[in-house]
């Protein structure tokens, strides 16, 4: 309870009580008439102070608010209720702009390196110790102190592989461009990264580049493999490990404080197998894993369902902000062509110029998501380079993206073992002459 | 005659250091009808394409940016109709490399747009099957077995290594009330405290169902004074 701030011009601070709240959830809400009340005043007492009632403080409302006990009737004698006689409505939009969400800083030129968003950020590795095989060699980078944090089995480690002596993995230079792949550990041999001498084995062959210069140092981040937000939460500003239904329920009738969460989410779905899959049983062991035990499996049905139920493209990219945070970050939806997507570490080959990064926008007017049977009829703007090149959709209400170009999903993917794009070309047939 | 579809993509591999990896996703087809499809002549070449398209290529590997490539193989599958998809176990892959004029063992990207490859299929079905796992050294596929699970595979991204900007918006729908208190009327109270002479203050609003509940509830943030020589308009809403 809470007396309300004074404060010129005079408005009402209006809302549903507790029973107004319960007939609009069982929709017999209904507005028949008003009162006008006076409770909180004692004239007698401001007589006898010659207290000016202007000046009093009056109660905020509240959910389950005290009857009206006296009234200011229309007459002296009156019904001091009075019949509403008509209820008109309208509506409006109102906007506001979000703080960017993501890895890196808004320039987009590092990552960043607070926040518990990166495990261990400061991480080198000498490159002419890289020999292909599964074993890496990782020591504190220069810049190592930020975290104390030890890379661990089942984390996930991007290197920033480069030839040049470039150890701060955490800087991204356009100009430079250079491949940033991802890697799963899948052992630590030995050592520790604050011994300087922790010796790991990750989930595939490494590159050689045996016989390189011992200057040539790569800079390497080790991140959290999964985004824990129950229990044992990997952000420590992250406050809402109690979050479950009812708690949110509870949360939006109150001004709990809530965390907004730092990055948005990646899910890269295939409801085919990649061209090359076996699914057979000769080679490697076992056959190879399909599509149905991705993990993206999950997802599945969104590809069809963002198709209209009539898919034509099998693999699609998603991007998306789910998180427990019950913070309304992105509100209703994202405004008209706003959105901005910057990707810092693609090389993007319809680039104009030989600059690693890619920023997606949203192009040309708004559509709607129509099918030839069924259709969502869910409005859309195309997702497009700075060149116009289109890459996907923003569904502005859904408040997320979607990649289709099927080569941006590949540089995007963790396993694809690169982060460019290679060009499209074409194929024609000729008859071979003489054997018609 | 028949008609029949042939699938392609390609593949870029790397002798230099830097790992190889996955095959171009885009995939291409063309049709044609023929009562013997293996006398033809696939086509192959970056049509519209310029060597600027390939500005990441790089072919100093010691420069330490872009990647390098230095074998390309077309990948490939002849399929029956005109609308059957490609089968991802039945692909073929061939290299051609070959194709390539002045090749010194890493390739370039005039070379790339400058060549048309050109694969016959006399020989479809003595092509090389392409399997993932054999063809692409350093990818290491896993397989169907639950102890692969340390082995990243497609589909498990998870973060979006990116930024995300956007500004948003909410429809706020208001339903508006407007309540006219005249120079003649609400001048007056039943608080036991009025004297019956004074000026009343309004300290909140009420709005009620048909049934008497109180449904809504209103409070100024001053005191509102209301006598036979003040008229008031109140205006509220209530959104939703």
């Amino acid at each position: 309870m809470a007396f309300i701030e004074k404060k010129d011009p005079v408005v009402l601070n209006i809302k549903l009580t507790s029973c107004g709240r319960e007939l609009l959830s069982t929709g017999g809400l209904t507005f028949k008439s008003f009162a006008i009340g006076d409770s909180e005043i004692d004239y007698g007492f401001n007589i006898e102070t010659q207290h000016n009632p202007y000046y009093s403080r009056i109660l905020r409302p509240v959910d389950v608010n005290p009857n009206i006990i006296s009234f200011i009737p229309q007459t002296i004698s009156g019904d001091p209720f009075n019949v509403i006689p008509s209820i008109p409505s309208s509506s409006y939009i109102v906007t506001n702009t979000t703080v960017p969400v993501g890895f890196f800083n808004s320039g987009a030129t590092a990552f960043n390196v607070v926040g518990n968003q990166i495990k261990q950020p400061d991480i080198m590795i000498e490159m002419n110790q890289i020999a292909g095989g599964y074993s890496l060699n990782l020591y504190k980078a220069p810049t190592y102190g930020v975290s104390g944090q030890e890379p661990a089995v089942g984390d996930l480690l991007l290197v920033k592989w480069t030839l040049n002596s470039n150890t701060t993995g955490y800087i991204v230079s356009g100009s430079t461009p250079t491949p940033y792949l991802m890697y799963q550990i899948s052992g630590i041999t030995s050592g520790t990264l604050a011994g300087n001498n922790l010796v790991v084995t990750v989930d595939r062959k490494l590159p050689n580049f045996s016989g390189y210069p011992t200057t040539a140092k790569a800079g390497a981040m080790a991140f959290y493999n999964i985004v824990n937000l129950t229990g044992e939460t990997i952000l420590n500003q992250f406050s809402t490990q109690y979050v479950d239904e009812s708690v949110i329920a509870f949360l939006t009738n109150s001004q709990c404080d809530t965390a907004i969460f730092p990055f948005w989410n990646m899910s890269i779905i295939f409801t085919e197998n990649i061209a090359g899959v076996s699914g057979i049983t000769a080679n490697p062991p076992g056959g190879d894993r399909a599509f149905g035990q991705y993990n993206s499996v999950i997802y599945g049905g969104f590809v069809s369902y963002i198709q209209n139920q009539s898919p034509t493209l099998k693999k699609l990219g998603v991007i998306h902000y789910s998180n427990a945070s019950p913070a309304n970050v992105y509100a209703e939806g994202f405004y008209l062509k706003t959105p901005v997507l910057d990707i810092p570490t693609i090389m993007w080959h319809k680039s104009l110029t030989k600059k690693m990064g890619l920023k997606l926008t949203a192009w040309g007017d708004q559509q709607l998501l129509t099918g030839a049977t069924k259709s969502l009829n869910l409005v859309y703007y195309d997702l497009g380079d700075p060149e116009g090149n289109i890459v996907g959709k923003i569904f502005t209400d859904l408040k997320i993206f979607v990649i289709e170009d099927q080569e941006l999903l590949f540089a995007m993917s963790y396993k694809s073992n690169r982060s460019w794009t290679l060009p499209n070309y074409i194929i024609s047939n000729n008859t071979i002459v003489g054997c018609i | 005659m028949a008609t029949f579809t042939v699938y392609t993509s390609y593949l870029l591999t790397s002798l230099s250091g830097y790992s190889s990896a996955i095959h171009c996703n885009y995939i291409n087809s063309v049709q044609f009808d023929a009562s013997n499809p293996y006398v033809n002549d696939i086509n192959f070449y970056f049509s519209g394409a310029t060597a600027g398209d390939f500005k990441f290529l790089s072919t100093n590997v010691a420069s330490g940016t872009g990647f390098t490539a230095n074998k390309i193989y077309m990948l490939i599958q002849l399929v029956s109709g005109s609308t059957n998809p490609p089968i991802a176990s039945k692909w073929k892959i061939v290299e051609v490399t070959s194709n390539i004029s002045g090749y010194t063992g890493i390739i370039t990207p005039l070379q790339l747009t400058n060549t048309k490859f050109k694969v016959s299929l006399l020989n479809y079905t003595g092509f090389t099957p392409y399997i993932l796992n054999n063809a692409i050294n350093g990818l290491n596929y896993p397989s169907r077995f639950p102890n692969a699970d340390d082995q990243l595979c497609f589909g498990d991204e998870t973060f979006f290594l990116g930024n995300v900007n956007a500004e948003i918006h909410a429809d706020i729908y208001t339903t508006n009330l407007s309540i006219i208190l005249p120079l003649n009327q609400f001048n007056s109270s039943n608080n036991g405290t009025w004297d019956g002479l004074s000026s009343v203050y309004a300290t909140e609003l009420g709005i009620y169902d048909g049934n008497g509940n109180l449904v809504a509830i209103g409070k100024f943030n001053d005191p509102v004074e209301k006598n036979s020589n003040i008229s008031r308009t109140v205006l509220f809403a209530i959104d939703f």
